[in-house]
């Protein structure tokens, strides 16, 4: 890493530390499944590791490290034929799977709408913040953040049976 | 938004332990002495790394090779009569959990496949991935102009509305069109289904009632249903003409939430999308049977553990891409077998085409199970 005066600029285990279980989300909610997440966890901090800049404020760092992390998954996807089986379903004890739950209606959105949703209501970035973060457009992360909350509501409307899709 | 509040706290439940994390840790600082000690040795590693794809390239061209990621023996479709091997998870675009809850348990199934020696496989035109979303959004002026012809053969007077969901919809008091994401039309009948329990034969009934649709829109004159699930467990009625050899029209029933009323949707299915490759030779039941006995099916969500006991029936069917795109280009016909889990019904699908067949499907070289 290279360390400049005034910057943000901490070692790798506390980056660890710090990030580990952000960017384990980010990917989660990209690759749907916990073991494909793990991976990629992985992968994205080995890269981080190579190219770890400094920056002026925490907030900066943590943009970086999403976008990263975002973009390692793409490029897995685009060399990986991963096992998309949503084992992320499983994970749920089988007693909660009866309890109403978004999460699995967000996981069938498609990912980008996924990542916008991830970005805004996790992260609780700004439109303008998860712009930057995918380097996108505001006005297209303002129309795929409505097509994702119009998909959700229908999906969260349905019948019972068609609220397990 | 409501339910978002949910999400964060549903996602905050999955986290890394301190063991994982401490094992991240260890990789990284691994990978960092690489990196300062062995240097040089890098150029050694891309090297190796390229004389291993290079060998792994042309180790993929024979059937038996290994696979140098778990040693596990790459066997054919026919190999797998006698091999135990590993089933293959569909990539799917469905996120639920299999379970027919309102619906009564399908009867015992008797397959009447075995007439059937050779079926078409289709090659899609447009090809739709889940991850970059709808394909209406890719060709909205093919998408109008279908719906624009639908609209008038239906004799509906709206004025088509764009809409960011659906692309496109049209509607009167009597239906409404839209798209699903994949590209096929949907047909929601507004004149509500009242049934405290809905089972397959009704909904077969129910799709009998709309024959003049079938008609108009497919020249459908001597329409068959068949029957059949999907991965969640939803009862669908395939409509098409006796001689046709691929469904013109799925009909299935969305429950209206909170009562006992159905709405009925005819889902149009767009054929233009689909070109003909050939007629290949199918399977038999028993081949399809034995492949299953050993693993080489595809499933979406399903346990894996049953006997021969426990399928119920098999149905010879199409597997489109808006169930998964572990198939594309390719629209091919499966053996769906259908295991009763206590009160869960589970499908495994064997893809019916013959090995000599599958060969020829070049696009497509992933036809292949692990040895287990």
């Amino acid at each position: 890493m290279k360390k400049e005066e005034g910057m943000v600029c901490e070692s790798m285990e506390d980056f660890i530390d710090r990030y580990a279980n952000t960017i384990y989300r980010v990917l989660l909610q990209h690759m749907r499944n916990e073991a494909d997440a793990q991976d990629v966890v992985q992968d994205t901090l080995i890269k981080i590791m190579k190219s770890h800049p400094c920056f002026d404020t925490i907030q900066k760092e943590k943009a970086w490290v999403l976008r990263v992390a975002i973009n390692t998954c793409k490029d897995r996807w685009k060399y990986d034929k991963l096992r998309r089986h949503d084992e992320l379903f499983d994970q749920y004890p089988q007693e909660e799977q009866q309890e109403w739950s978004i999460l699995p209606y967000v996981m069938k959105l498609p990912q980008k709408y996924r990542d916008v949703i991830y970005l805004y209501y996790y992260e609780e970035y700004s439109v303008k913040e998860v712009a930057e973060i995918l380097e996108k457009k505001e006005a297209t992360i303002l129309t795929w953040l409505r097509r994702a909350r119009a998909k959700l509501k229908i999906m969260l409307e349905g019948s019972d049976w068609y609220e397990a899709l | 938004m409501i339910g978002m509040k949910r999400y964060k706290e549903e996602l905050d439940r999955f986290t890394l332990t301190q063991e994982e994390i401490t094992k991240l840790k260890q990789a990284v600082r691994q990978e960092s002495i690489k990196q300062q000690k062995f240097i040089p040795l890098r150029y050694v590693s891309y090297a190796s790394i390229g004389v291993c794809m290079l060998l792994f390239l042309f180790l993929q061209m024979p059937k038996n090779e290994v696979d140098n990621g778990n040693d596990k023996h790459i066997v054919t479709q026919q190999e797998a009569n006698i091999k135990q091997v590993q089933p293959i998870a569909y990539d799917t675009n469905y996120g639920g959990f299999g379970v027919i809850k309102d619906f009564e348990m399908m009867g015992k199934r008797t397959g009447t496949a075995n007439q059937i020696k050779q079926l078409p496989v289709y090659e899609y035109q447009r090809i739709y991935d889940m991850r970059k979303g709808s394909l209406i959004e890719e060709d909205p002026t093919y998408y109008r102009n279908w719906m624009m012809e639908v609209k008038h053969r239906l004799g509906i007077q709206g004025e088509i509305q764009e809409d960011d969901l659906h692309g496109f919809y049209v509607e009167n008091d009597e239906m409404k069109l839209d798209f699903s994401e994949s590209g096929d039309m949907k047909i929601h009948i507004k004149k509500v289904i009242h049934e405290p329990k809905i089972n397959i034969e009704k909904v077969k009934t129910i799709a009998q009632e709309y024959e003049s649709i079938y008609q108009k829109l497919a020249s459908i004159t001597q329409p068959s249903y068949d029957l059949s699930v999907n991965f969640l467990g939803t009862p669908i009625v395939n409509v098409q003409n006796k001689e046709d050899q691929v469904s013109s029209f799925h009909v299935s029933l969305q429950k209206l939430i909170n009562t006992n009323s159905y709405e009925v949707i005819i889902t149009f299915v767009d054929k233009n999308n689909l070109t003909l490759v050939k007629a290949f030779d199918l399977l038999t039941y028993e081949e399809a049977e034995q492949r299953l006995l050993h693993g080489a099916y595809y499933y979406a969500f399903a346990s894996g553990t049953f006997t021969q006991q426990d399928i119920i029936g098999y149905q010879l069917t199409y597997i489109g891409q808006e169930e998964t795109s572990s198939f594309r280009p390719y629209y091919l016909p499966v053996y769906r077998f259908y295991v009763q889990k206590d009160t869960r019904l589970e499908m495994y699908d064997v893809i019916a085409v013959k090995e000599e067949g599958l060969q020829q499907l070049t696009k497509k070289t992933n036809w292949s199970y692990k040895e287990k």
